[in-house]
């Protein structure tokens, strides 16, 4: 598997959490005044589990080169899905 | 969690503050010359029309090689340099090294040969230093010295950028230790509730995200300034009784044993074409020590291999052309140090996995400009209304808008004079010109958002004019460059006309978020 496909996969992986994150950060519901949702105590731990799993895999299977562009690119990408204002109805 | 007290906070955020902003300006032009120059290769071939040939080192040269090696001083075939530049012309540099009034210098021949035909269009003789500089690479060097010195001289300029490393490391260290919820604010998008703690929550939430590369550009960044100027001169002097050349030649790693007895150089084109086997890459570099003798070293350099992070040397016998190995980038053996430094490089650039990092890189230095950007305004919000402070809202956005302005008009001045032969001038009279434009413009508009208005409307116009600057003084058009390889030039081209019409689009035509956002009342500033 190229360094490429193996970044590809991490980010996906990586960005999804992120989103899933962004929507059940209770927090940011808070500031719009949205009550958070009501989840199971594992699905916050979980996700970031999901976030930061293809470090570890990236760094168990040696791929140096993915692991930093992905360290890189989620740094950018989570920075602007969390800068998105959200909305009333999100 | 709070890592400080109140007392060591507020002292903490002075720091910050304080550093951010007599700083924050020359860190910004900086970090942005840095984010463009990640794409220096790219710059280098479209700003050059494109490549008249992508083969480069990857072609029989040996012939033309000992041709050249024939006609010049035999004293110049102690170090032999074959390079390609982005132009696709190939540069041969034999030379010996001279203390002259205490500084190693480097004297020789240059040659610079056409790509295909091989023939020689350029020779020159004496210190490498007085040599003109090459005039179709001059708007890619413009602006890594830029980068790299700020244009001062040596060794000021590395001293400043490498201050201004230290400066952003020491950000980044007083931003943690001052926002106590950083993890729990990570998905907090600014509010509204008031302009000053949307101009904070922009500072926060982006130096956040970027923060583990805020670390990795500054440290290697000032590695970069330091090592150069301060770390190899305090090397010598401390373990090598201030023999510089020693310790050059420790680090490069010459065998103390010498051989003097003329022997024939073993066939180039064959050493390359074994080191490409072994590694699997084409060359980007051809060094020969001692040419014509028994101790006659080769060394290739190869740039990253598919899922490396950084290039190797390969060392070949120069009689025999014998593969010796790897050769490390600094000494003889393999070492953590050298491990090390062979990791600055490519985290600094980000060259390691082609043009996704280097994309990758260019997205973290943007984002590295808009948090000294935003800590900026931060800085001025608080401070609204103070007399003392009115000057630094447009000041602001002169360096911010005026950098690029400045830049762009440095292309407009290279493209013009480069079939002139006047392209060094020029490009620093372009960005000179763009700079003065742009602090009159700042003197002269009246108010922060009108001039931050006449900005983009410059930007807007100015980037898309760089292409068509180009296309018009060129000699190939799209259909010719593509059939050449020459891709990345017309991929320039495009992304010039698509930047020009975004921040058209975005000063213009985009609704302002403040008027969006107005009626979302959120909690008030901490």
């Amino acid at each position: 598997m190229t360094s490429l496909l193996w970044f590809a996969i991490a980010s996906l992986m990586s960005i999804g959490a992120c989103l899933a994150l962004r929507f059940v950060d209770p927090k940011r519901r808070r500031l719009v005044k949205q009550k958070p949702p009501e989840l199971p105590g594992f699905v916050r731990p979980g996700l970031w589990s999901m976030f930061f799993l293809p470090a570890i895999a990236l760094l168990f299977a040696s791929q140096y080169v993915a692991f930093l562009a992905w360290l890189g690119a989620i740094s950018v990408l989570g920075w602007l899905i969390a800068l998105q204002p959200p909305k009333q109805a999100e | 969690m709070s890592f400080v007290n109140k007392d060591a906070s507020k002292r903490l955020l002075a720091v910050h503050g304080w550093s951010g902003t007599v700083l924050g300006l020359f860190l910004y032009v900086v970090v942005l010359t840095g984010a463009i120059a990640v794409f220096r290769h790219e710059i280098g071939e479209w700003s050059a029309g494109g490549a008249k040939s992508h083969v480069a080192l990857d072609q029989p040269l040996n012939a033309r090689l000992a041709e050249i090696a024939n006609q010049i001083d035999p004293e110049y075939l102690k170090s032999a340099f074959v390079f390609s530049r982005d132009s696709g012309e190939i540069v041969t540099l034999f030379s010996t090294t001279e203390r002259v009034d205490g500084e190693l210098r480097q004297r020789g021949v240059r040659t610079v040969l056409d790509p295909v035909t091989l023939e020689e269009v350029q020779r020159d003789e004496g210190y490498f230093g007085d040599f003109a500089p090459d005039q179709k690479s001059a708007l890619e060097r413009f602006i890594v010295r830029l980068h790299v010195s700020l244009h001062a001289p040596r060794p000021w300029g590395l001293w400043a950028t490498g201050i201004l490393g230290f400066v952003m490391l020491s950000a980044a260290i007083s931003g943690i230790l001052l926002h106590k919820n950083m993890i729990r604010d990570l998905f907090v998008a600014p509010r509204w509730s008031s302009l000053l703690l949307n101009r904070r929550d922009r500072h926060i939430l982006a130096g956040s995200w970027s923060l583990p590369f805020s670390f990795i550009l500054a440290f290697t960044g000032t590695f970069f300034s330091f090592a150069g100027a301060i770390g190899l001169p305090i090397v010598a002097i401390v373990a090598f009784g201030g023999d510089q050349e020693k310790l050059i030649r420790e680090i490069q790693g010459v065998p103390a044993t010498q051989d003097s007895t003329p022997a024939a150089l073993t066939n180039i084109d064959t050493v390359v074409a074994q080191s490409t086997q072994i590694v699997g890459s084409k060359p980007t570099a051809i060094s020969v020590r001692n040419w014509g003798r028994a101790d006659a070293l080769i060394t290739l350099r190869h740039p990253a291999a598919q899922g490396s992070l950084n290039g190797s040397l390969h060392r070949f016998a120069g009689p025999s052309g014998d593969y010796l190995g790897l050769k490390p980038n600094i000494g003889t053996q393999p070492s953590a140090g050298n491990t090390a430094v062979g990791l600055i490089g490519p985290l600094h650039f980000g060259t390691f996995g082609g043009l996704l990092s280097k994309i990758v890189w260019f997205s973290l230095g943007l984002a590295t400009c808009y948090i000294t950007l935003t800590g900026l305004q931060l800085w001025v919000q608080r401070r609204a209304g103070e007399a003392a402070w009115a000057w630094l809202p447009k000041t602001v956005t002169t360096v911010g808008y005026g950098t690029g302005v400045a830049l762009a008009s440095a292309g407009m001045g290279f493209f013009t004079a480069l079939p002139f032969g006047r392209a060094v001038d020029a490009t620093a009279f372009g960005f000179l010109a763009g700079a003065a434009v742009s602090i009159l413009l700042g003197a002269v508009v009246s108010t922060n958002e009108r001039l931050e208005k006449v900005f983009a409307g410059l930007l807007a116009i100015l980037l898309p004019l760089l292409p068509a600057t180009r296309m018009a003084l060129a000699e190939d058009g799209w259909g010719t460059l593509l059939a050449t390889g020459n891709a990345a030039v017309v991929s320039f081209d495009i992304v010039m006309m698509f930047a020009g019409a975004f921040i058209a689009y975005w000063a213009f035509w985009h609704k302002d978020a403040a008027a969006d956002h107005a009626v979302v009342v959120g909690t008030p500033a901490e």
